[in-house]
């Protein structure tokens, strides 16, 4: 394939004080294709997240994004990322559509006034996640899973094309599960990069076509049905190497 | 005396007017920006710079600058000391805060107390916007009326901020450099509303209107106005009081915008406690 791997990380080693939250870490992932971060809590997902996302600062290592500079990637409205929902304040005062619409900033001008190209790309990507008639709600007002569709969306509007989701399925109950899968692998097939964390392992085979197996370090990438053996699980998930 | 009397009356009065338009432009400069602070957590932070400038006033006033410059310079050092404690030591966010503002307030009291002149602690500490010269006026206008312009130019990139920096970040936006934007703003903020009300009632202005809007509309656009509109009426109807009930003007201002707060939050339609407790009881009874 001549195009470069959306993402490429070779070597990333992180350290906090004297602890290392990452180490020798490589990843690939190419367009088309969704690939899941396994690990348990403290395996490194959110820092890894961090590091392509440019808010942890790497001790070792490179990291390429579309075959160049991250920041340039960043820049250029490549990369959306959907927060885990601790993160989000859910009683802040944006509706849905205002939400979505922040997927369009970096498409603006310096006030950020939305034109009709921004308008008709917001309307669009809430069609397209399904969550046309909630617009106006206040984000907080949503279920689990329209919820995380909403930040779906804001990636959809940005026209991005690498999406890092950050347990999206933590809160969401197995019927939202299932529309985001059948989401995201759509958005997959027409080419988009998707990388998500998560440790609930029930949607993993349906939706990843590769399985990163975090601990620290990369303990396994592969094929869903290769990563998912109760020796590998035991070993990522921490059975016996409790540090 | 008719009630249009009773409310021109006071305005025949210099003194009158220009305390009006400097609570006006603090007020709504205030507003504004406590939108942003209340939303992102940063009240303390208000706290803090707005006590931080007292020596910057006090050295001002000793050296003959405008107020302004002292106060600024030492606002946004209070900034930067505490995000450098903040980041070079284990100290939590909220002591690192604690320590340097009532450092610098000190710092403050000290300067003044042994400098021989006429600068009067208490219009500095509680205000004395009844008294205020025709420097003054121009200095809060101008600053105001900037203050006013950036925060509203660059609106949605500080409620992006408040609401998910992660993104900001994602889209190439340089968060720290919006992040020092916005406390820059709190800075000149602070110079502006000290005029009006004091260095101790300052916090007030920067907190209160907001956490009143936010109580009533679940939009950020409305919340900005809504702030704004409740800061005008409450500068107003605590103008007219110091001048009708001869008591403190900061106090009276501040003191309304309080009323508005309490108002918001027995009878408002997001937070409401007896509007809450009103649907509920419909609810049972349908």
């Amino acid at each position: 394939m001549s195009e470069p791997p959306m993402i490429e990380v070779q070597g990333l080693t992180v350290r906090y004080d004297s602890v290392r939250a990452l180490s020798d870490v490589n990843l690939r992932l190419t367009a088309g294709r969704v690939v899941g971060l396994l690990g348990m809590n403290g395996s490194g997902k959110s820092t890894l997240f961090g590091s392509l996302m440019g808010s942890v600062r790497p001790s070792a290592g490179s990291i390429r994004l579309m075959g160049g500079d991250p920041g340039a990637a960043r820049k250029a409205n490549l990369v959306s990322y959907v927060p885990q929902s601790e993160a989000v304040d859910w009683d802040f005062p944006v509706s849905v559509a205002d939400v979505v619409m922040m997927g369009r900033y970096g498409r603006q001008g310096f006030t950020r006034r939305p034109r009709p190209a921004d308008r008709r790309a917001v309307t669009d990507a809430l069609d397209r996640v399904g969550l046309a008639d909630l617009a106006g709600r206040q984000i907080g007002e949503l279920s689990g899973g329209q919820r995380k569709r909403v930040f779906v969306a804001r990636g959809i509007a940005q026209e991005a094309s690498l999406l890092l989701l950050d347990e999206p399925f933590a809160g969401v109950d197995k019927g939202s599960e299932r529309t985001i899968v059948a989401l995201l692998r759509a958005l997959a097939d027409e080419g988009r990069g998707i990388l998500i964390s998560t440790h609930d392992l029930a949607g993993v085979p349906e939706l990843c076509d590769e399985v990163v197996l975090l601990q620290n370090r990369v303990l396994f990438q592969g094929p869903p049905a290769e990563a998912l053996t109760p020796e590998r699980l035991a070993l990522a998930f921490g059975l016996g190497v409790e540090q | 005396m008719t009630p249009l009397d009773w409310l021109l009356e006071p305005l025949t009065f210099d003194f009158m007017t220009r305390a009006l338009l400097v609570t006006a432009v603090a007020g709504v400069t205030c507003a504004l920006l406590s939108c942003w602070l209340v939303q992102i957590g940063w009240a303390l932070m208000g706290d803090a710079v707005s006590h931080a400038v007292l020596p910057g006033v006090a050295v001002s006033y000793i050296l003959g600058w405008p107020f302004a410059v002292g106060a600024f310079i030492f606002g946004v050092g209070a900034v930067a000391l505490i995000g450098g404690v903040r980041s070079t030591t284990r100290i939590k966010s909220d002591a690192a805060i604690g320590v340097v503002f009532t450092s610098l307030f000190a710092l403050g009291l000290v300067i003044i107390s042994v400098t021989p002149s006429q600068t009067d602690l208490g219009h500095i500490l509680f205000g004395n916007v009844l008294g205020v010269s025709d420097s003054d006026i121009l200095q809060v206008v101008v600053i105001g009326a900037l203050t006013c312009a950036v925060l509203l130019a660059k609106r949605r990139d500080f409620t992006l901020l408040a609401f998910d920096r992660s993104h900001a970040g994602a889209i190439g936006i340089n968060t720290r450099v919006l992040s020092a934007l916005l406390l820059g703003l709190l800075a000149l903020t602070v110079v502006v509303a000290l005029q009006a009300v004091g260095i101790i009632l300052v916090v007030a202005m920067l907190i209160t209107p907001g956490a009143t809007a936010s109580l009533l509309t679940k939009r950020f656009e409305r919340m900005l106005a809504l702030a704004v509109l409740v800061t005008v009426a409450a500068s107003v109807v605590g103008v007219y009081a110091s001048f009708y009930l001869d008591v403190s003007t900061g106090g009276a201002v501040v003191l309304a915008q309080a009323a508005a707060f309490l108002l918001a939050y027995l009878f408002g339609g997001r937070g409401g406690v007896v509007t809450a407790a009103l649907r509920r009881r419909r609810a049972v009874t349908a």
